[in-house]
């Protein structure tokens, strides 16, 4: 029940992208209801990385109905999708994957916050990825620029998304660290989770630090880094076991 | 099968000088008492007259479409050319397509083709042979332009320059443009800037008088050349076409403007020699474009058009392949309407004729007996005439035996 909901909802998604499909809302729609069976399953809100994946996956969905409207826009919501598909599809890996006995209120404001800034920081790091390719379209083979997005509407989504994607991202990062002080006595440790989330959150700071003279190539290297530690953090450090308890 | 007695005779700019066709050109009152004119040299008569061409399209003329061209717009029969039929359903197809335009898929076109169409409609001068071939030529020309790029990319310098910042910002509404100098082709981008909400100017020049003058036209700000650090802080897009001997905009003091800004810099520079350093356009956040880069965006753009040719072709064959087609229904259904006609009009002749001559001495009822068995007899030749009438192998020969319209 549970894959045939999270399939349906990126069927709906690969219409979209392949037919210009417009009604996505059902895609984020199934997520939600794949998210609601693996609660009415488990009995545990938010304690498992797929029902974390639904909610980021129906994040992005979001997002992309959010600018669905503006047609120059039109490559970002694409590939705004195309994430939440991904996102989607990996999350299935841990269907069986549920911590047990979890405070509520940490995973709430844990969890919450992280999923807010999974959602900010992919918009914003694609929106720096189009920009960064208009840039070069621009100053390399600029008749071909009209038909992507504009470079200063990427601009203006990337700088506020990536600011508010932080600032979620150091409070569910400072939360977790305060959650780990209070059951384990230290904030930290080398738990794969732990280590790559850090990470990320050092490359999003260097990221924010660059100047705005700062070649363009450099700054989208940075959060090209910061978002794959992320992506990392959240995917794949898991998979190595640790103290984090999914 | 008869091709549809769609005939065009015209001119264009590819068959005549400026001087000629602007002796041809048409517009307004003059074109309605031409069209009212027409309407007793053919059937249907719709005028396509630009700057670019005028072009007579006539259905059914009743002498050499030449000669009524030549006696009602001019004489200049060396320049003209003529099709008829499909050829000419093709040409104006092609024409409404932008394909036959001087800028090749150019949109001014289809307004004109539009205009040309409600001109004869208010002249009454249509018919539903070019009624048809107009919308049609309406919907290739709209189809062109959504299914394929033909119409795609600035093919002028200044639009081209208004199409880069458009890449650069999207919405124009609510920048600031910095121009310095004060040449032709800066006051023709100002003019489109101001168009899409470009909504501070400033205007620098030497010449303070020419930089006020050209402000007041544009409702910007004047400024002296001292203002220049400021103004460039201030600027969103940049045009420089100052007559200075040297760059007037240098790299280094861009770059300490975008290094405390995190908008970008859009710089067009037609100023020759050129009023920017080229070190500008490697600065990270500034995007210069002078002339030639300009003419290679222009160039670009004219060759992605031309590269849609074939596809626009295909759409206008499909075009004249859908008339067609609704020209064989339609000459069908008129040459049963005239066979109707005629035997309408036989029933009365012959039913007048046995009431005058050998039955005038029946009385109404017996009259009514003859005239509804005589209705009787003739709508069974109807029947079958009808069906010879629908057949495309008959039809033809059917036609020589029908009365003229």
């Amino acid at each position: 029940m549970i894959p045939l909901l999270v399939g349906l909802g990126v069927l709906i998604l690969a219409a979209s992208l392949a037919f210009s499909w417009p009604r996505t809302g059902f895609a984020a729609l199934a997520f939600l209801l794949a998210l609601l069976a693996h609660l009415a399953a488990t009995r545990e809100l938010l304690a498992s990385p797929f029902q974390t994946a639904m909610l980021f996956a129906s994040g992005l969905v979001g997002l992309g109905r959010t600018y669905a409207w503006r047609p120059r826009l039109g490559p970002l919501v694409r590939a705004l999708y195309a994430a939440a598909a991904l996102v989607a599809l990996l999350g299935l890996h841990y269907l069986g994957r549920v911590a047990e006995g979890l405070p509520l209120w940490i995973l709430v404001l844990h969890v919450g916050s992280f999923l807010i800034a999974y959602s900010a920081l992919t918009l914003a790091f694609l929106s720096a990825l189009f920009g960064y390719r208009q840039h070069l379209v621009l100053k390399r083979a600029p008749w071909a620029a009209a038909r992507r997005p504009p470079l200063a509407v990427l601009m203006g989504l990337e700088e506020p998304y990536l600011r508010a994607g932080y600032l979620a991202y150091t409070l569910g990062l400072f939360t977790g660290m305060a959650w780990a002080f209070r059951l384990w006595g230290a904030a930290l440790s080398w738990d794969p989770k732990e280590v790559a989330t850090l990470v990320a959150w050092g490359l999003f700071t260097l990221r924010l630090l660059l100047p705005p003279s700062a070649r363009p190539g450099l700054r989208l290297f940075v959060f090209a880094l910061a978002f794959l530690a992320m992506a990392v953090a959240f995917f794949a450090a898991p998979l190595f076991g640790g103290r984090h308890p999914v | 099968m008869a091709e549809p007695p769609v005939h065009l005779v015209g001119l264009s700019h590819k068959t005549a000088p400026v001087g000629v066709r602007e002796c041809v050109a048409v517009s307004g009152e003059r074109r309605s008492l031409l069209l009212a004119e027409l309407r007793d040299e053919a059937d249907e008569a719709v005028l396509v007259s630009t700057c670019n061409r005028s072009e007579l399209y006539l259905a059914r003329p009743r002498r050499d479409p030449v000669a009524i061209y030549a006696d009602r717009l001019g004489r200049f029969q060396a320049h003209l050319y003529r099709k008829r039929g499909a050829a000419a359903l093709a040409h104006l197809f092609r024409v409404a397509a932008g394909l036959d335009s001087q800028v090749v898929g150019e949109a001014q076109i289809l307004g004109q083709v539009r205009e040309a169409l409600m001109a004869a409609r208010r002249a009454r001068a249509t018919g539903p042979l070019l009624e048809q071939a107009f919308q049609r030529a309406l919907w290739v020309g709209k189809r062109a332009r959504s299914e394929t790029a033909i119409g795609i990319g600035a093919v002028s310098v200044a639009y081209a320059a208004v199409d880069l910042a458009r890449s650069v910002f999207g919405d124009l509404a609510g920048r600031t443009a910095l121009v310095l100098g004060a040449g032709e082709m800066a006051e023709l981008v100002l003019t489109h800037l101001r168009e899409l909400g470009v909504s501070r100017i400033h205007v620098l020049n030497r010449t303070r008088a020419r930089a006020e003058r050209l402000a007041a036209r544009f409702g910007g700000e004047a400024c002296g050349m001292e203002d220049l650090p400021r103004a460039l802080a201030q600027a969103d897009i940049v045009i420089a076409s100052a007559a200075a001997p040297h760059p007037v905009v240098r790299a280094e003091r861009v770059r300490r403007v975008l290094a405390r800004r995190r908008r970008p810099l859009f710089l067009i520079d037609i100023g020759l020699p050129r009023n920017v350093e080229p070190g500008v356009g490697r600065l990270a956040g500034a995007y210069l474009y002078d002339l030639d880069a300009l003419e290679t965006v222009v160039a670009r753009n004219l060759e992605s058009r031309r590269a849609e040719l074939p596809r626009v072709e295909r759409i206008v064959g499909e075009g004249v392949a859908d008339y067609l087609e609704w020209y064989a229904g339609h000459r069908a259904k008129d040459r049963i309407r005239r066979v109707q006609e005629a035997i309408e009009g036989l029933y009365r002749e012959e039913l007048d004729r046995l009431f005058r001559g050998p039955l005038a001495g029946l009385g109404p009822g017996e009259r009514a007996a003859v005239a509804r068995r005589l209705r009787r007899a003739l709508a069974k030749a109807e029947h079958t005439l009808i069906l010879l009438a629908k057949d495309e192998r008959t039809a033809e020969g059917l036609e020589r035996y029908l009365p003229a319209r």
